[in-house]
């Protein structure tokens, strides 16, 4: 009986230190993050961006108690981060939790700062309760301020925490000068690409003979143009360049019109104008096997509607290592146009992004037939590049940079009923470009983190057949294997020890 | 050490000289090739180079394959009336009981190591997270050595097999399910406390590949108290 109270007592005692360890290891803890994109770690772009916080930035976050644990887990990690942000920020960021259920003050200062309450399922006592909660925080800087209204569960928040940290501390925003008067898309039409980079930038729109001073804007943004581009008006781009500008260009060489079935050529003096400065735009539409579908909407007996590859919305994963194309996976091009360089070494040319093994051009004009059997001929121009970069002295003594994207419609979201959502790596892309435009790495390696996917690589049906079976069986026959030879090994040792005279 | 090593070498022939570890590492590999590779949310039906689905798989079947292993560790040998004699040896409770463990452990261990094949051909068609599927076994790892322990705590109380399997698997249960359950059925503190119990929370957390320190205590603790208490009751059968 003492033996067993004995047994008791210091098992009790064993699991109270074990319980202690555990809590105080739930409070102090080391993290290691062993992924190989750094996941779980601060990103070089918010370092850098902490580092440079130099007045204090009060963050209040008004989050309800009583949250389910998923929940909870969210908000314990952001506490976690917000912990790391302090520390590189040098303890300039200052954290306070508010429970604005606990009364109606802090609840009235919640709806003040413009944070709602959203309601969430709670499951209690075998009933399911939808519990008003309070999920959201306010960053304070100085007088300006900006709310995070709902902090959803499983997202990365540091982007989110970083970008407007960095809205919030930025003394001077940078100017971007957006060139219009050709056809160019509205900036409304460009509502995600204008959201990040309002960021860090102030888009504005510019006329190029209106504006009286080019150079005072870091990069000037040519999207799309439709009609001609006068000899003067290029002349200032020249001008502008010669000077160290820099210039993103979207050229729309040829335009798709699905609805009308024809695709044509574009001609606004803009193609001729790049020749100059080596990048030549083939007047041709790139199809490439890899490639994003159209709805069709398919007669019979029953109407049903059908998604069919198009392989005139190339997708293109084959990315160049550069700074613009950091961490970028995906970007979805609609009716685009091969560039090649024809300049000399002078210029230090960089193709960017390439269309995959199975691809090729088709030359403007042509007729789109939506039921067309695609062959292996028409995929003869592997690897095209459809969008490069080049840096050097453009007619002056100071470097420029231009950057160029053979499709002029690869961010444009449009407006109204014909408002699309626009691939978000082609949104990185495009500000990735800008910055390194600008010379201004702000957030670009933060962009980009946390939506890695690791696509296989294409592989024959054969092949995928043999692997399934081979990572299936080859397991199983090699223990089966194994468990047969030991068995034999035994049964013949067996045999030995009972043949007469055997002696050890 | 030599001794446990010894201990460990001889249950591990044991294990081999009997139908039970194959049948039950081919049952193992069975499952996990099937569902990684060929069936349902397979790799290629995912299309991602991870092994999160073959993951998924052996974290429900090591719990069950787990408490089968371990039930005859101390309970089998009560039964047949060898462990007094093994006791006269000179071997120390902890000697038997960590021998015990790192047996089975090896057993785990070699039932894992032909599914890296899955890593080498997952290498070969896609872009590999080497670490977080290299944390992804550890998690794996860790989890075994949690049921070992119970496994082995529950053979040191029930002296049948098949009771000591049984209760593993309830303790299991509530590690592995329960807990869960308790979290999201509970708000505030004793969700958190329920979801820190919780082995999918830890496991989890490892298998991204991320190592933190309250994750591996939390583990070892688990292990460290089971092969404790194993340790007092083995000492107090003996005196």
């Amino acid at each position: 009986m003492a033996k067993r109270k004995n047994l008791i007592y210091t098992s009790i005692v064993v699991a109270g230190i074990l319980i202690i360890l555990n809590f105080i290891s739930s409070i102090f803890f080391f993290r290691a993050d062993f992924t190989e994109d750094k996941r779980y770690t601060l990103d070089r772009s918010t370092k850098r961006i902490l580092r440079e916080v130099e007045l204090p930035i009060i963050m209040t976050l008004y989050v309800s108690e009583n949250l389910p644990p998923d929940v909870n887990r969210t908000v314990q990690d952001l506490k976690n981060l917000l912990t790391e942000y302090n520390n590189y920020s040098k303890r300039k960021i200052d954290f306070e939790f508010v429970n604005p259920n606990a009364n109606e003050e802090f609840e009235q200062e919640a709806i003040e700062a413009g944070i709602n309450p959203v309601p969430l399922e709670v499951r209690e006592k075998d009933q399911i309760k939808v519990q008003r909660v309070f999920l959201g925080m306010s960053i304070q800087v100085g007088d300006k301020s900006e709310i995070i209204p709902l902090i959803k569960p499983g997202i990365v928040m540091e982007y989110t925490l970083s970008t407007l940290i960095k809205r919030l501390t930025i003394k001077d925003k940078p100017k971007i000068g957006y060139i219009t008067g050709h056809g160019e898309p509205s900036l409304d039409k460009l509502g995600q690409a204008m959201t990040e980079l309002s960021v860090l930038y102030d888009v504005e729109p510019i006329h190029l003979l209106a504006e009286p001073n080019l150079s005072d804007y870091k990069s000037l943004l040519l999207i799309g143009p439709m009609a001609t581009i006068s000899g003067s008006q290029l002349r200032r781009l020249d001008a502008y360049l010669a000077e160290g500008g820099n210039l993103f260009i979207a050229i729309e060489r040829v335009n798709g019109m699905l609805n009308d079935g024809i695709g044509v050529t574009v001609n606004t003096g803009l193609e001729v104008w790049l020749q100059t400065k080596g990048l030549y735009v083939d007047d041709s539409f790139i199809v490439d096997k890899k490639c994003g579908t159209v709805t069709v909407q398919q007669q019979g007996y029953f109407s049903y509607p059908q998604q069919i590859n198009f392989p005139f919305l190339p997708v293109v994963s084959k990315f160049a290592d550069h700074t613009i194309t950091d961490g970028i996976e995906t970007v979805v091009f609609q009716f685009a146009s091969p560039i090649s360089f024809t300049g000399d070494s002078t210029l230090n040319y960089q193709p960017l992004a390439f269309t995959s093994d199975i691809s090729g051009k088709l030359s403007a004009p042509i007729s789109f037939n939506i039921g067309r059997v695609w062959r292996a001929q028409d995929f003869l121009h592997p690897n095209l590049t459809v969008a490069a970069a080049i840096s050097g002295n453009m007619g002056g003594e100071k470097e420029a940079r231009i950057c160029i994207v053979g499709d002029g419609n690869f961010i444009v979201n449009g407006y109204g009923a014909s408002k699309i959502a626009i691939q978000r790596d082609n949104i990185n892309f495009l500000a990735n470009a800008v910055d390194w435009l600008s010379d201004d790495t702000g957030l670009m390696s933060l962009r980009t983190k946390g939506v890695s996917s690791r696509p296989l690589s294409e592989i024959t049906d054969g092949r995928v057949f043999f692997l399934k079976y081979l990572n299936f069986l080859l397991p199983l026959v090699s223990v089966i294997a194994y468990g047969l030879f030991r068995f034999e090994r035994r049964r013949s040792k067996r045999t030995k020890r009972m043949k007469p005279g055997f002696i050890k | 050490m030599k001794q446990i090593i010894h201990i460990a070498s001889r249950e591990l022939s044991t294990f081999f000289d009997s139908l039970t570890a194959y049948v039950l590492i081919v049952i193992f590999l069975g499952f996990s090739g099937f569902f990684t590779w060929v069936y349902g949310a397979d790799i290629f039906f995912v299309g991602q180079a991870n092994l999160n689905t073959f993951f998924m798989v052996a974290y429900w079947s090591l719990f069950i394959f787990i408490p089968a292993l371990t039930m005859k560790s101390i309970a089998g040998e009560l039964k047949a009336g060898t462990l007094e004699l093994l006791l006269t040896k000179p071997v120390s409770d902890w000697q038997l009981i960590l021998g015990k463990f790192l047996s089975t452990l090896l057993l785990i261990v070699i039932a894992l190591a032909p599914t890296v094949i899955y890593y080498f051909t997952l290498w070969a068609i896609g872009p590999v997270d080497h670490s977080a599927i290299l944390l992804g076994y550890v998690g794996l790892l860790l989890m075994s050595m949690v049921y070992i322990s119970i496994g082995l705590l529950t053979s040191c109380i029930a002296s049948n097999p098949i009771i000591a399997s049984l209760t593993a698997l309830s303790i299991g249960i509530f590690f592995h399910i329960i807990f869960d359950v308790l979290a999201a059925n509970f708000v505030g503190f004793l969700g958190s406390f329920f979801s820190y119990m919780s082995l999918s929370t830890h496991f989890e957390s490892i298998s991204r590949g991320v190592v933190d320190t309250k994750d591996l205590i939390y583990f070892l603790s688990i292990v460290f108290f089971c092969l404790f208490t194993s340790k007092m009751i083995l000492s107090n059968r003996n005196l």
